[in-house]
């Protein structure tokens, strides 16, 4: 579908969301004590604009921290299990959505739509709707390699122009749709304001082109090992991760009755690849930290044809000992 | 709607307090049969987890008890187990966590009416505080949970 | 900073595998600096990036028990004070052995002095026990001063938001233990899943874990990438360890662990 630019004034905009927050749950960043999360907001002014970036992405939204499969209740007669109602799930609109972020999400979509399709994460995916917002400017973490203004994932992608307006890119049917029940808020005027004035350059990886072989390539190298010293093995960098899918599934039961949850996991943990028999496939830090880079540069480019990263940075900002994996990755290309 | 009957799990040492209940029993005694007793061989063996537990899975009150200072059947337990409640408490508190549902007593093989009293002064201070839902209400709340 | 790289230097020359210091943080292109970090020498070329000044606090002491990094071999670590209240406590509980690990230590503004033995560290660490910092001090007084309805709402937003990372936790000099209790499932003590109940158990029970142990640097809370002040449970309660029981963790090699031993005469006001 070819993406149809509109004008939305800065008022249309307040506008626009309060017209939303009467038809959807409507998520935004919000200020939280020194922190900026993506959150559910009831009025306009709880939305956050002064952010580069939420501390969390936005994938809690399609593939939350924590969610119920199914419950289940033991009776005399058997075992009661019931799923999800997803037609139940309520419908969202996420704001001011970085890129970087909107494009996590289409990529985890990638893996969780596999057959068999994931119908929760499908069902959560088509209720939201997905409003991006390009970034004017970027901070030195950031490496998403000049996609400040990247249309992918978003539903409909606004830049902030000089005078605070927004340009609006219409990018999916999901987006149309939305516009066209607020027709009256989107002009089209004669002459629109040219969008790249108004986004950041940013840096991205080097030798992005060659990164997947050069891994591959690089797969018994001791610098895995070498840089991983400092790892101390948190879940930090998946948890943040817009990409990362990780998870667990937990039974939790009281008495005769319980749910199954999936819940978020993470390949750093030293217990993650333990069977049962106590051996560790991956036992220590330096494999684990072979596998995060493995996955998201070599594995998921040859699978899937995307990266499993979208240079959010992230990982850098988060990091409680500064590990900086943009460098790491760059430093292993040139190995 | 039911009047409200409050919940409490009792952790009590196997020498004493699970013997001064077990007199208390036999000496008819009438008190309250709201408590359920899980008994431990010594109060030092209580781990501050199973506490948590208790009200997690929707206790409304909480009594621990053992042997008096200087008669723990296996000699020390219970001053392990004192420090152990003497933090724990303290960390509650800090917390928010509400320590007034929780009772700590020292109650003897011979203490069968002490027993009954605990039970019933414990009971009547629950029905006041009414259902314990601080923990209720983290189930499926949660931020990191979707509605 | 000649004095740190020759004495750097000189300890991989007398047979120290690798020197755990701190680096710049990498600038990226906008040029401002990261805080320093956690750096790993094991080269004299390696050595010229090491720096130690006002800006580096990171608790190295928490690489002391990665496995990774004592199959390396004999260790040099910069030790700021809590660094060393760490070593002290870990040397108590029999986690690190003399002849591990040696430290430079700031001795004043300028210079820096080698320590080789776990005595020395001891008698380094006599008399300059680091006062908490005034945030802390301030931010733990304000919840002492709250109510107990107050205390539950500021620790429940605080455990609602945790996401579990247990960045907390690895950050911990003192949590090294090879199977976590929150990693065990015979007995699970806490729910994996990390919502408000299973973050709240988490929390108090890694606080009961620390109780007496705990030397105060505050890492855990730094590491949360939720900005939660989760280092504030754990000082609360070294110091009413202290107060309660008299002790300190990690200032001399013969300390006790105040939760593993008792005083038939410890006294409490709150059991009939």
């Amino acid at each position: 579908m070819p993406i149809l630019v509109k004008l939305l004034q800065r008022t249309s905009y307040n506008s626009l969301i309060e017209k939303l927050l009467d038809e959807f749950q409507v998520y935004a960043p919000v200020k939280k004590g020194k922190q900026v999360l993506y959150e559910r907001i009831r009025a306009v002014h709880d939305m956050e604009t002064d952010y580069l970036l939420p501390v969390l992405s936005a994938k809690s939204l399609v593939f939350p921290p924590v969610e119920t499969l199914f419950t289940f209740e033991r009776k005399k007669e058997g075992v009661d299990v019931l799923p999800v109602a997803v037609e139940n799930l309520p419908e969202r609109v996420l704001l001011g959505v970085r890129p970087c972020d909107a494009r996590g999400i289409a990529i985890l979509r990638q893996t969780f739509a596999q057959e068999p399709v994931d119908a929760i994460f499908e069902a959560r995916f088509n209720k939201t709707i997905l409003i991006g917002l390009s970034c004017a400017t970027a901070d030195e973490a950031c490496f998403c390699g000049n996609r400040a203004g990247d249309t992918t994932g978003s539903d409909i992608l606004l830049t902030q122009v000089s005078n605070g307006d927004y340009l609006a890119e219409i990018i999916t049917e999901k987006g149309q749709r939305l516009v066209e029940r607020h027709a009256d808020l989107f002009e089209t005027p004669t002459e629109l304001p040219d969008k790249a004035a108004f986004v950041a350059t940013v840096r991205g990886l080097d030798n992005v082109e060659n990164l997947p072989a050069l891994l591959k390539a690089a797969f018994d190298s001791k610098v895995f090992d070498q840089q991983s010293l400092a790892c101390i093995g948190c879940g930090t960098c998946t948890y943040v991760c817009p990409v990362c899918s990780c998870f667990d599934m937990q039974d939790e039961t009281q008495g005769s009755k319980g749910r199954r949850v999936r819940c978020w996991d993470s390949c750093g943990f030293s217990c993650f690849t333990v069977h049962t028999s106590g051996h560790n496939p991956r036992e220590t830090q330096g494999q684990r930290w072979r596998q995060r880079v493995m996955h998201k540069f070599s594995y998921l480019p040859e699978s899937n044809h995307t990266f499993g990263c979208v240079g959010c940075g992230r990982c850098i900002r988060s990091c409680p000992v500064k590990l900086d994996i943009s460098q790491l990755i760059n430093q292993i290309a040139h190995v | 709607m039911e009047p409200f009957e409050p919940k409490i799990i009792a952790f009590v040492c196997n020498w004493c307090t699970y013997a001064g209940a077990d007199l208390a029993g036999t000496s008819r005694l009438k008190y309250a049969s709201n408590v359920k007793i899980i008994r431990f061989p010594c109060t030092g063996r209580i781990d501050f987890m199973l506490l948590q537990k208790a009200f997690a899975n929707g206790a409304d009150g909480i009594i621990v008890s053992g042997c008096h200072p200087n008669d723990c059947h296996y000699t020390s337990g219970n001053y392990h187990a004192r420090r152990r409640w003497t933090i724990y408490k303290s960390l509650l508190d800090f917390t928010g966590i509400d320590t007034s549902r929780i009772a700590f007593t020292w109650v003897s093989a011979a203490e069968g009416s002490k027993w009954a009293d605990l039970v019933n002064t414990t009971v009547e201070t629950i029905r006041q505080l009414g259902p314990y839902t601080d923990m209720q209400e983290l189930i499926g709340q949660s931020t990191h949970e979707p509605q | 900073m000649n004095t740190l790289h020759t004495l750097s230097r000189q300890q991989l020359e007398l047979g120290a595998q690798v020197i755990i210091g701190y680096t710049p943080g990498s600038n990226g292109t906008s040029g401002t600096s990261r805080p320093p970090k956690p750096f790993f020498a094991q080269s004299p070329e390696e050595v010229e990036q090491l720096i130690f000044d006002d800006t580096c606090h990171y608790n190295l002491a928490v690489y002391l028990t990665k496995k990774e990094v004592t199959a390396l071999g004999k260790r040099v670590l910069f030790a700021t004070l809590p660094t060393l209240r760490s070593i002290i406590r870990l040397a108590v509980e029999h986690q690190v052995n003399e002849g591990d690990v040696a430290v430079i230590v700031r001795a004043n503004d300028t210079e820096y002095a080698l320590l080789n033995t776990l005595a020395e560290m001891e008698t380094f660490l006599n008399g300059r026990t680091p006062a908490m910092s005034q945030e802390d001090r301030e931010q733990l007084d304000a919840l002492l001063a709250m109510n107990q309805e107050e205390r539950w709402a500021f620790w429940k937003e605080a455990f609602e938001t945790c996401i579990r990372c247990y960045a907390c936790r690895q950050a911990c000099p003192l949590c090294y233990c090879a199977t976590c209790a929150a990693t065990a499932n015979q007995p699970q003590w806490i729910p994996v899943a990390q919502h408000a109940l299973g973050n709240t158990e988490w929390h108090l029970m890694r606080a009961m874990h620390l109780a007496g142990r705990c030397i105060t640097c505050g890492q855990c809370g730094e590491a949360c990438p939720m900005g939660l002040p989760v280092h504030l449970l754990a000082f609360y309660l070294a110091e009413t360890v202290q107060h309660e029981y008299g002790a300190a963790s990690g200032l001399t090699l013969t300390e006790t662990t105040p939760m593993s031993v008792y005083k038939p005469e410890d006294t409490t006001n709150f059991i009939r």
